[in-house]
């Protein structure tokens, strides 16, 4: 729960949201269980309906918010207080500077937690694709962050 | 080394970083290594769910639960709300079926093999069952052992029977199991296998493999308390999960020692007789282990736990 709600907080970058989404996410994993159909394949599968779910979110509301868009906002909810938190600012606004690709990347390798393998099956790209792009974005990123 | 070379070796140092290890790294590797390490402190820094939203995804997997239970395949299995076996009566059971499990009818049975194997953990014997809360994934099924005190989802008590097959040599188990068993390679002076039994669980699906176990029964000359036991297990515990994430925790269970056996985790218990209850169970030292895909137990009544991690290491 706390890994496919954070991976939607850093999409959404509103708590609210995020929450709610979260719950959608685990509502329609409940309902298409029967579409899984091996254990190893559970976090990418739930992290695909995550992805989705925010897809088509956006598609039918608006654009997608920018990410950091709640931090420093004048009167932060306790869950954007912690979202303001030194750390997670420096490092949700580095990662706002990336191209979405790296960023969804990056969310999925360390907020999903996914290995390459599982991020290959949900973006469709080739495992050494997927390495590419994260050395890429680690580097990118490390950069954002020594401005 | 080129981009592509750099880039999966930095995603092996990153699962190694993740598994607790560090690869040596060059000054340019070890400052992206220091970037993934503060992206891997994101999530506890983000902070957790709203009680509202752990709720409601509570509640659906609850739901989920139910709905597997009623669907699950006939067996013989009593659904009763007692006589699972001694000692389980005040445990309750949860499985996460509705996220974790296809097809669900096979819960149940997946849910009963883990029932036995967690039971027989802990000492060779139906009669005493140490319990322990954890986690076990076994198949396609998690399954989540709660201290009564914690909420339960739903609650399964089973009985089973098992037909335990005495066979002449290792030999002949071998070809009833159809694969090679462990065995020790070292054994400490004068002891010699005497007895070789495979048990079945005969209620069980065939898909869950039978037999369940194989037990090798060492003896020494010394007299009956002279004893070695080898229990193989043809069941692991799921992927993530060693024997070092499960607690251990029961009156009999009087030591727990973190071991490794051949450089995977285990366990070392020392069981005893609960002081006050006249309980019959000789003071015990156990091992268990997972090795080549088997979860492995050896038990002793009077060798020393030196002795014992040693006939460990040597099993092959």
């Amino acid at each position: 729960l706390p890994r496919v709600l954070n991976y939607i907080r850093l999409r959404v970058g509103d708590e609210d949201l995020a929450q709610d989404l979260t719950a959608t996410v685990f509502e329609r994993a409940v309902a298409r269980i029967d579409t899984l159909r091996s254990e190893g394949a559970f976090a990418a599968w739930l992290f695909r309906i995550a992805h989705n779910t925010v897809v088509e979110h956006y598609r039918r509301r608006q654009p997608l918010v920018p990410l950091g868009a709640d931090l420093g906002a004048p009167d932060p909810a306790p869950e954007a207080r912690v979202l303001a938190a030194s750390e997670v600012e420096a490092l949700v606004r580095a990662l706002g500077m990336l191209p979405e690709r790296e960023q969804e990347i990056i969310r999925l390798r360390f907020v999903a937690e996914l290995r390459n393998r599982e991020i290959a099956e949900i973006t469709g790209l080739t495992e050494t694709h997927v390495a590419v792009i994260l050395y890429r974005a680690l580097r990118r990123l490390r950069q954002q962050l020594e401005k | 080394m080129d981009e592509t070379q750099a880039a999966l070796w930095l995603s092996q140092a990153i699962d190694q970083l993740y598994d607790g290890e560090r690869l040596d790294a060059t000054s340019e590797d070890a400052a992206l290594l220091a970037v993934a390490e503060r992206l891997a402190g994101l999530n506890r820094a983000l902070g957790p769910a709203r009680p509202v939203l752990e709720q409601r995804v509570a509640a659906l997997v609850e739901r989920r639960t139910e709905a597997c239970s009623e669907q699950s395949e006939s067996m013989p299995i009593t659904n009763a709300l007692h006589g699972f076996v001694h000692g389980y009566t005040d445990w309750v059971v949860r499985v996460i079926c509705g996220i974790r499990v296809v097809p669900q009818r096979w819960n149940l049975a997946v849910l009963v093999v883990a029932m036995l194997v967690i039971g027989w953990l802990v000492w060779p014997g139906r009669a005493t069952l140490a319990r322990f809360g954890g986690v076990v994934n076994l198949g396609p099924v998690e399954v989540r052992l709660l201290a009564p005190t914690e909420p339960a989802v739903s609650v399964h008590q089973v009985q089973v029977t098992t037909t335990e097959r005495r066979v002449g040599s290792l030999a002949e188990a071998e070809a009833q199991v159809g694969r090679s068993l462990l065995r020790p390679t070292w054994l400490p002076t004068g002891y010699a296998l005497r007895q070789v039994t495979v048990v079945y669980y005969d209620a069980m699906p065939r898909w869950l493999g039978q037999p369940l176990f194989v037990d090798l029964s060492y003896r020494a000359d010394q007299g009956p308390a002279a004893r070695l036991d080898v229990r193989q297990y043809f069941v692991a515990l799921g992927p993530g999960r060693d024997l070092h994430s499960l607690h251990f925790s029961d009156d009999q269970v009087r030591q727990v020692t973190r071991v490794e056996i051949g450089g995977q985790p285990g366990v070392l218990l020392t069981l005893g007789p609960v002081a006050g209850t006249g309980t019959p169970l000789p003071r015990l030292t156990v091992v268990v282990w997972q090795q080549d895909g088997l979860l492995l137990e050896l038990s002793t009544p009077n060798l020393t736990a030196d002795e014992l991690l040693s006939v460990a290491r040597s099993v092959k």
